[in-house]
């Protein structure tokens, strides 16, 4: 076992778990902190792939921006205080329940799917194209969906300032 | 065969004016007195002397002549009705003497009632009853005469309790009326059984028709034509006794006989002029007027009964008048014993005698009410300053001859006219009738001369109450002194006005024999023979001997016995009554401190036989524990069964109730409540809860996986 | 690099991010739970792209993804604000207007 292969099931590992932590703990600031390391690793998952560039993406958008996002919607949400910014749970059952079954079934599905034997998978595991393939396709082939994936953050970036920027009068008389 | 219609048809309608206005004229006086307030008196008077006029004219018009007035009156299911009216020697003689007594009780009235604030209304039921009385002699027919029999039994129970706020006088009224009912309901019977027979009301026609039914092995057989139409009536012969006995009923309610008679004393609870017009002369008098126009209806067997029942009246309420107190009272006893007298007398087939004794009977007793009335009248007024007695009471009374010497007069008269002392018409009528039922006792034989010894010891009775009165009431010292302890109270004690004492006087002044005209001798007067008794029309084998067959030498000969023995008798009365009531005599002192009289003799004699007590004790008892016990039954059977039944309802509707509750209602609980829990599951759904959604979605997308993918 | 590891690893991803978007109460934890299963795609996604020479839609796929995700996040937050401001609560039961 080579250190390549430690490096991606550890990883794998720290993914599995941060995941796990997410769903178990009650504490959202905890989850926030188990959900970075659960992008790190997914980064580092990527980097094992042949997907640099997806992998630096992750970390700057994700962990840099998502994230970022997310604490400061904790913190902008709730009255902070000295306690602990604990979450609620309901239909914890039912949810459990739920999410073992699709695991199963899912599982069952990667069991029986036998995705080795398709037709166009490679089994030789040759390294990428890399940066500049991946560059020069989405700037060709891709180029429309590009334009509209900026579009479409233009869009978002302004209506999630109109939606939170403006306080009308009343709404806040409503509050 | 006679046909009913022939007789029915109209006759004589041109005389009807002068029944009409002898009729109409008390009618209008009735009408006008109710409206004329103070004037009444003066109204009303006037029109009496008008009628009074009309039926003297009518006495030289139609006096030797028998007229029948008829008319169509309706008809009905095939039968023809009319009005008839007949006009005879009696009719007109009854209608003089109706209003010639109606026209002195009115005079009397003027000043009697002068204080009494409701006189209109009381000259009105005076005009009333004239009407009515009118109505009853001068109708032919029984159903118009039924009319007015009716009417003067209310007009008497008008009268009697015209006092109203007197308790007494209403109670006495509703007794008269009550007691008058009880004799109409045989007088009705009477009507039905002879309607049943000959299909008409009509005399005419009933007596018609009379003479031609038969007995046949004891049916009672009519036929006659009825439109032409032949009807053949036969019924069982009993019905004709029946058919007499019932009538009779009517004058027995009426003429107050024995046992009906209890009323007439009461009624003097009404004004006096009111007891001397009705309860003594007139209305009473109409059961024995009616007796005359049914007379020859009845058969031997009816007229058993009728004789009987008027010899036991005479001698019971005789007996009865011996130890009144109440002078109206007395008055009211020796009323009932007369008329007695004259329904024994036509159960005899004295037709005659009867009548004439009704007349005579009728100005004496009048005249007896009316200075009884004075005396009452004065009596009052000397009551109304301070002290307070009965003025009726002859407790109060005594020696009063000096005081009112006019009146006592009068009342002498009258009273020896009722004793029936010779030179007074009295004498004369009770000697027809006592010679007459001699007669027919001594045709008869056997129990029958029970009748003519009741009917002599009532001679001595009458004689001795009569002069007890006279002796108590004026003769002695006048004992208000003595009861009151004032000696100037008798001082108060006056004569009675002129229009009080007029009329009295006149009446007293017709009871002397020679006044009428009628001379000495009984058996040969003018109104003796306008009278004559009439043959019986009942089929032979059920009609009585009539007395018109006896010889006259049975008559001849028992005269003289019977005058003798009369007037002996009426003579021993009076002495007795001297002895016993003259001034300071023993029974005198000590009569004004009696409540009652004493001994056995002297209780049934005042309290009338007990006959109330008896009808207290079988009807009125009997009556009260026949409601109790319907009483019971209605409590305790159909009460209770109501209330079990009601609560069977009550258990019933708890059933059903529950029935309703679990089951219906159950049912559409049941149904809603599905319905909603069906709603429910729907509902819990539809949380609005974007989370629980998610997770249905991804529970499908499981299942669908594992149903598709496996 | 075993794929079908990865796969189970996404698998275990997505129903964890599952789990945590339908169970927990607070808007912010569904975001994260929602972030996850997108991880979870995005994961499968470069995967596959691992054994396909040839092509790198995978990749761009992702690209793409992680570009819908910055914008869904952007937007989601924004309305947690105002969802906030408005009910002083991100408790999902609690804003619930549809069922009362």
């Amino acid at each position: 076992m080579d250190l390549e292969t430690i490096l991606f099931y550890f990883f794998m590992g720290l993914t599995c778990l941060s995941v796990l932590y997410i769903a178990w703990t009650k504490n959202i600031l905890y989850a926030a902190f188990a959900l970075m390391l659960t992008f790190l690793g997914m980064a580092g998952l990527f980097v094992f792939l042949g997907a640099e560039f997806l992998a630096i993406t992750q970390i700057v958008v994700y962990v840099g921006g998502i994230l970022i996002l997310i604490i400061f919607g904790m913190m902008l949400t709730n009255k902070l205080s000295d306690k602990k910014l604990v979450t609620q749970r309901y239909q914890l059952g039912i949810g459990v329940l739920i999410a073992i079954g699709l695991g199963y079934v899912l599982i069952r599905l990667i069991a029986n799917g036998a995705f080795r034997n398709l037709v166009w998978m490679d089994r030789s595991h040759t390294t990428t194209a890399g940066l500049k393939a991946l560059g020069m396709q989405l700037m060709t082939q891709y180029v429309l969906a590009f334009e509209i994936i900026g579009l479409l953050l233009l869009i978002a970036l302004i209506g999630a300032l109109y939606i939170a920027g403006k306080v009308r009068k009343e709404e806040s008389h409503a509050a | 065969m006679i046909d009913v219609l022939d007789i029915l048809e109209p006759k004589n309608t041109h005389l009807l004016l002068w029944v009409l206005s002898l009729l109409g004229i008390p009618l209008i006086s009735f009408l006008l007195s109710f409206f004329a307030g103070n004037q009444a008196p003066g109204i009303a008077t006037l029109l009496i002397f008008i009628n009074l006029l009309i039926a003297t004219t009518m006495c030289f018009e139609f006096w030797s002549s028998e007229t029948i007035i008829k008319g169509e009156w309706f008809a009905t299911a095939g039968r023809q009705f009319t009005y008839a009216f007949y006009i005879d020697k009696l009719t007109l003689m009854m209608s003089m003497v109706v209003n010639f007594i109606g026209l002195m009780v009115h005079l009397f009235s003027v000043e009697y009632m002068r204080k009494d604030p409701c006189i209109s209304r009381y000259f009105a039921y005076l005009g009333l009853f004239l009407f009515s009385m009118l109505l009853i002699v001068l109708s032919h027919d029984l159903l118009f005469l039924f009319v007015g029999w009716e009417l003067v039994g209310l007009t008497s129970y008008l009268l009697i309790g015209f006092w109203w706020k007197k308790r007494k006088a209403t109670t006495a009224a509703n007794k008269a009326f009550i007691m008058n009912r009880v004799g109409d309901l045989g007088f009705l019977t009477g009507l039905m059984i002879l309607f049943a027979q000959f299909q008409s009301f009509d005399l005419e026609v009933i007596k018609s028709l009379m003479i031609f039914s038969e007995i046949e092995q004891g049916q009672w057989v009519t036929s006659y034509l009825y439109a032409g139409v032949e009807i053949f009536k036969s019924v069982d012969g009993r019905w004709l006794s029946a058919a007499g006995i019932a009538l009779f009923c009517g004058a027995v309610g009426k003429s107050a006989q024995f046992p009906l008679q209890v009323w007439l004393p009461d009624a003097m609870e009404g004004p006096t002029p009111v007891s001397a017009l009705i309860h003594a002369a007139t209305m009473v008098a109409a059961g024995v007027y009616m007796l005359a126009r049914i007379f020859v209806l009845l058969d031997a067997q009816a007229l058993e009964v009728v004789a009987i029942v008027g010899a036991v009246t005479a001698f019971m309420a005789a007996i009865a008048a011996l130890s009144q107190f109440d002078i109206k009272k007395v008055l009211a006893y020796s009323t009932i014993s007369q008329l007695g007298y004259m329904v024994m007398a036509m159960g005899v087939g004295a037709y005659t005698a009867s009548l004439f004794h009704l007349f005579t009977h009728a100005f004496f007793k009048a005249g007896l009410f009316l200075t009884a009335g004075i005396i009452i009248h004065q009596l009052h007024h000397v009551e109304s300053n301070k002290v307070s007695f009965d003025p009726q009471d002859m407790r109060v009374m005594g020696g009063l001859r000096k005081h009112m010497p006019y009146t006592f007069a009068a009342f002498l008269f009258c009273a020896m006219a009722l004793v029936g002392l010779p030179g007074f018409t009295g004498f004369l009528s009770k000697d027809a009738i006592l010679l007459n039922v001699a007669v027919w006792a001594d045709l008869k034989g056997g129990g029958f001369y029970i009748p003519e010894v009741l009917a002599f010891m009532t001679v001595v009775f009458t004689s001795f109450y009569t002069f007890r009165m006279v002796f108590l009431v004026f003769f002695g010292e006048n004992r208000l002194t003595r009861i009151l302890g004032d000696g100037q109270i008798t001082s108060q004690i006056k004569e009675g006005t002129r229009m009080l004492l007029i009329p009295a006087c006149l009446l007293a002044i017709l009871s002397i024999s020679w006044a009428l005209g009628l001379g000495f001798d009984a058996q040969d007067n003018w109104l003796v023979r306008a009278l004559p008794t009439p043959i019986y029309l009942v089929p032979i084998s059920y009609a009585a001997q009539s007395l018109v067959d006896v010889p006259d030498d049975v008559f001849k000969y028992l005269h003289p016995l019977v005058v003798s023995i009369s007037v002996a008798l009426a003579l021993v009365g009076i002495i007795i009554a001297y002895f016993a009531f003259k001034p300071g005599a023993k029974m005198e002192r000590r009569f004004t401190e009696r409540r009652e009289p004493v001994g056995a003799l002297g209780q049934i004699s005042f309290y009338h036989w007990y006959q109330d007590a008896l009808y207290q004790k079988l009807f009125v008892q009997l009556i009260i524990w026949k409601s109790k016990g319907f009483d019971w039954i209605d409590r305790h059977m159909i009460d209770a069964f109501v209330v079990r039944f009601g609560q069977l309802q009550v258990i019933i509707a708890h059933i059903i109730k529950w029935l309703d509750r679990q089951v219906v209602d159950g049912l559409v609980h049941g149904l809603t409540l599905l319905v909603g829990s069906v709603g429910k599951i729907g509902r819990s759904m539809q949380t609005g809860n974007i989370q629980s959604q998610v997770m249905l979605s991804f529970l499908f997308l499981i299942l669908l996986i594992l149903i598709f993918a496996f | 690099m075993q794929l079908d590891a990865l796969l189970i690893l996404a698998v275990v991803m997505f129903c964890a991010g599952l789990m945590v978007a339908i169970t927990r109460k607070n808007a912010i934890m569904v975001l994260i739970g929602i972030e996850l299963m997108l991880n979870a795609a995005n994961l499968n996604l470069v995967a596959f792209s691992r054994f396909d020479p040839q092509a790198l839609q995978g990749q761009i796929f992702t690209l793409f993804v992680i570009t819908v995700a910055v914008a869904e996040a952007v937007v989601a937050l924004a309305l947690a604000f105002k969802v906030y401001h408005y009910f002083q609560t991100v408790d999902l039961d609690k804003i619930s207007t549809l069922k009362k």
